[in-house]
């Protein structure tokens, strides 16, 4: 029986390493030896799901969250790598009531809270978002991503003092994480300060410059070290702090009073924009397709 | 002189090939590779400065000495997977007059706290007791990876227990060389690549049109063959590396195996099997060189990835 707990022991270590390598197919397959000694052990599947997910095999991830759920209907791990996948699948629809079970299986799992906010922080409901943060941040006050999305909540709130506190507290606590970075620019951002926003998006791309997301948000940062173009950004930073009946009513007045000025704005703006992106694209790539 | 290769060649043959089994959970013998650099093809560049810095210190040690050059060192080859890092490595080890050791740091693992850095340290140990020794660790981001990274205590000792070995190799200073071998040098950890540890970067790239049509030649050897006409595949396959030529190979030998088994004789392997083999396959070296190019342009601090740079421009890869 020792012997059996070794091996089992093992090879969960070896997929948990191989999985920190980068090393999918290994512990793809590792995670399949697992099962085949150990058919009824829910883990083994769940691990296995963990493994797909982590290669970005959705599908596949959820067959196997559905074997190990199978075994052991409470098994946390299954559930955690379903509601993630269903996160990054962007299944809304599947996600919620996956979440309400996981949150029911494992209620002090503070990444659960996190998902809820990052919804409705996109939905646009900022303090419902602040809300369940507040519930992951009880959990686990010390986690830096959770306090970068508190930062851009409270920055899309218009508390950019807070916004600006929490950055700090969240760079304090981790400085080696794409995400925090990514979290803390769009809060710089938000706030208006690009030269910051500029700063943590080429940390966060000098960490994971094959994240496409964060490629693409380091290129249009850098359009904003032109000062032409923080010029004509400049309307678009006073319009945000607008509520839509506001913007609505100055878009009207604007038309009204100002049309042929406003014709010559948006022009300017489009050219800006595109001379800048291939300024930066220059600078970055050279004369040269990406 | 024939007295004086006799005498070399006797040496050579008692010269031993050290791996870990995994499996034994100890170091055991093997023979000695019989790969020598003529059996790589190309790679001039890497051979030399291999040559340079390890080879001849040892057949020439006073000339060295001369110039203030001591014997050993460390070199780190990088590069996509399947274009000959490995077989390099073996190459040297048939090329070179010191015992091999070929370390697999996957099987050096172990679950007890602790014992991958006693495992690790006994390689060392093995390799200083069988002087001159070149040591061989293929896929250094496996062990060498961030410790920044690394949430468990222990997995950053392991890295801190390789920092202490090769610093080890300096304070005794001799005969003992490093070559490590990785496909994502920018994972490692950048205490790795200070001066006196891995701080020599080569890129190994995938085999030009020639190396391929000579890759293709020798995977071939020995099997029943038609009238072929390697350059045209050579150059219809492009970025392949020698592991995507390989399959290539096992491919075409499949369609002539199918149709053996229709028509009951020895089929041989025809120009269309390895042209179809070849249409059916793309590039394995593509995604590296995707990944490369992302490092070297926005997280490429010490410039270190230039040439991968020059080398994707030179070869109109975007």
């Amino acid at each position: 029986m020792s012997i059996q707990l070794d091996t089992y022991s093992t090879r969960y270590e070896r997929i948990q390493h191989l999985l920190k390598w980068k090393k999918y197919k290994e512990a793809s397959e590792e995670a399949m030896a697992l099962i085949r000694e150990e058919p009824e052990d829910a883990d083994a599947y769940s691990m296995l799901a963990q493994v797909f997910w982590k290669m970005d095999k959705y599908e596949e991830a959820h067959h196997w969250c559905g074997e190990a759920l199978r075994r052991d209907p409470e098994n946390q791990l299954a559930w955690f790598v379903k509601c993630i996948s269903y996160y990054e699948q962007k299944k809304w629809n599947e996600l919620k009531p996956a979440l309400a079970e996981a949150m029911r299986v494992d209620p002090y799992e503070p990444f659960y809270y996190y998902l809820q906010a990052d919804i409705l922080n996109q939905k646009g409901r900022y303090q419902e978002a602040k809300e369940q943060l507040l519930q992951a941040l009880e959990l686990n006050p010390e986690d830096a991503g959770y306090l970068a999305l508190m930062s851009y909540i409270e920055a899309q709130m218009g508390h950019f003092r807070v916004s600006k506190e929490l950055e700090e507290q969240a760079l304090r606590l981790e400085s080696e994480s794409d995400n925090v970075f990514l979290y803390l620019a769009w809060a710089a951002s938000r706030r208006g300060d690009y030269d910051q926003e500029i700063i943590l998006l080429g940390n966060a791309i000098r960490l994971a410059p094959d994240e496409k997301q964060i490629r693409d948000e380091y290129l249009e940062a850098l359009q904003k070290n032109y000062k032409l173009y923080r010029i004509v950004l400049s309307p678009v930073k006073l319009i945000r702090q607008l509520k839509p009946w506001q913007i609505l009513v100055s878009w009207m007045l604007a038309v009204i009073l100002f049309k042929p000025l406003l014709i010559v704005f948006i022009i300017l703006y489009i050219a800006t924009h595109w001379l800048t992106k291939l300024l930066v694209h220059v600078k970055i790539f050279g004369w040269r397709l990406k | 002189m024939s007295d004086r290769n006799d005498l070399d060649q006797h040496r050579r043959n008692k010269l031993k090939v050290i791996r870990f089994d995994k499996d034994d959970n100890k170091l055991v013998e093997t023979d000695k590779p019989k790969e020598t650099f003529a059996d790589v093809g190309g790679l001039e560049e890497v051979k030399k400065k291999i040559r340079l810095n390890f080879i001849l210190p040892l057949q020439q040690p006073e000339v060295f000495a001369a110039y203030g050059r001591e014997a050993g060192g460390s070199l780190l080859l990088y590069g996509p997977p399947g274009c000959g890092k490995t077989f390099l490595a073996r190459a040297v080890a048939g090329e070179i007059n010191a015992n091999f050791m070929h370390i697999e740091l996957q099987a050096i693992l172990s679950m007890y706290v602790g014992e991958s850095e006693h495992n690790l340290h006994d390689i060392f140990e093995k390799a200083r007791e069988n002087k001159p020794c070149v040591i061989f660790i293929d896929e250094l981001d496996a062990l060498g990876g961030n410790r920044n990274q690394m949430r468990q205590h222990h997995e950053r000792m392991l890295v801190n227990q390789l920092l202490l070995e090769l610093d080890g190799l300096q304070s005794f200073n001799d005969q003992v060389f490093v070559i490590a071998a990785t496909n994502t040098p920018w994972y490692l950890d950048s205490a790795l690549r200070r001066p006196g540890r891995f701080n020599h970067l080569i890129f190994v790239p995938p085999p030009e049109e020639a190396e391929r049509e000579t890759i293709l030649g020798l995977k071939l050897a020995g099997k029943p063959m038609g009238k072929l006409e390697l350059e045209r595949i050579a150059k219809d396959t492009r970025m392949f590396s020698g592991a995507d030529l390989e399959q290539i190979v096992r491919d075409s030998v499949e369609s002539a195996l199918e149709r053996m088994l229709k028509s009951g004789n020895i089929e041989p392997i025809t120009q269309d099997d390895l042209k179809k083999a070849a249409k059916n396959r793309k590039a394995t070296t593509l995604d590296w060189f995707a990944t490369a190019k992302n490092y070297a342009t926005f997280s490429d601090v010490n410039q270190d990835y230039q040439n991968v740079l020059e080398y994707m421009k030179a070869h109109g890869l975007r």
